[in-house]
């Protein structure tokens, strides 16, 4: 099935900058709703009030970070088959590991470009 | 040694024990009680050759501390708590806030590029958009120069709490040292003390203050 770039895209991330950065890039991938949200609490009030087809987040992100926003949408019966990819500057094994274990849909470590983004909401959502 | 003084020596031992295995003990209290063991050596009858030796070591230890927290007193820890880390933390938030500063005004100058390219014909618009794409990319660089200058700071943050302490236990001592060894800083002379590079915000003189200067 053809990907929808009109789909709802909720992206969060505490820095403002790569809230922007993201949001541009995806633009430039098509895609033009897109909510943002600059923590995990946030996040899941905006998932819980709208229905949205993918969920863009950062990891380190306080009160609530992003693993925690994965783990509490994975337990939401509303929520649990959301594609959920996590964009983050934490590169360690345990780490993806820990995200996997949580259910992510996939992992993109920062510095990322538009071309691994690309690819990994394709393997995510499908060809677009 | 008569009862009393045992009884007291043996309080003093075990009370010294205690304070070792609860990690209690403070650098200046472990020198009082040095102190307060060594009065031991000189009361009573005739030491034993164990207590001879305890009292000596007691002593050299005594000793190693006092020469210990003169040495740790002559860096003068005050100053890295009171100037160098703060001065090193509010220069690292300088950088951040500058870097996310100048991201922002390359983003809004990516954004006029891009609605300019909607106004082009599709080849050119296809090298604006793919120029401007790849500085978002670059533009990721803020987030992580952000993120590593936090952990910086955050290491600094807990160097300066490790430094308080040694403050507060060596508190005297340093009061002392600094009174008995005031600063003999020299003082940059010439074009050397106008090198003070960047200044924090509000710190220096903006160019409008410049300009005024020069009207």
């Amino acid at each position: 099935m053809a990907v929808d770039p009109n789909m709802p895209i909720l992206i969060v991330d505490d820095y403002k900058t790569m809230l922007r950065i993201i949001r541009n890039l995806l633009r430039q991938l098509n895609f033009t709703n897109i909510e943002e949200a600059t923590d995990g609490s946030m996040a899941l009030r905006k998932l819980r009030e709208k229905s949205f087809s993918l969920v863009i987040s950062d990891w380190n992100m306080e009160p609530m970070t992003g693993l925690q926003l994965l783990k509490e949408v994975r337990a939401d019966t509303k929520l649990k088959d959301l594609p959920f990819i996590m964009i983050t500057a934490e590169a360690k094994t345990e780490n993806v590991v820990m995200a996997k274990k949580a259910g992510v849909s996939n992992y993109i470590v920062k510095p990322f470009n538009a071309e691994t983004l690309k690819g990994k909401l394709t393997t995510v959502i499908g060809e677009f | 040694m008569s009862k009393t003084s045992k009884d007291e020596l043996r309080q003093l031992l075990l009370d010294l024990k205690a304070r070792l295995d609860g990690d209690e003990l403070k650098v200046e209290q472990l020198s009082d009680l040095m102190d307060q063991l060594s009065r031991f050596v000189s009361e009573g009858d005739k030491p034993s050759d164990d207590q001879k030796r305890l009292f000596g070591e007691l002593d050299e230890l005594s000793g190693i501390i006092r020469k210990m927290k003169s040495e740790i007193a002559s860096l003068r820890p005050d100053d890295i708590k009171a100037e160098y880390i703060p001065n090193a933390t509010d220069e690292l938030d300088a950088i951040v806030d500058a870097t996310a500063g100048a991201t922002h005004e390359i983003l809004d100058a990516m954004d006029t590029l891009e609605e300019f390219a909607a106004s082009l014909p599709p080849e050119q618009a296809e090298i604006v958009t793919s120029a401007t794409m790849r500085v978002y990319e670059a533009c990721n660089f803020q987030d992580i120069t952000g993120q590593r200058t936090t952990k910086v700071i955050k290491a600094l943050k807990s160097i300066e709490e490790r430094v308080e302490g040694l403050v507060k236990a060596f508190g005297d001592e340093i009061a002392k040292y600094a009174a008995s060894n005031p600063r003999k800083k020299k003082e940059p002379e010439g074009e050397e003390a106008l090198l003070n590079g960047p200044q924090l915000d509000g710190k220096g003189v903006s160019q409008a203050d410049i300009d005024a200067m020069f009207s």
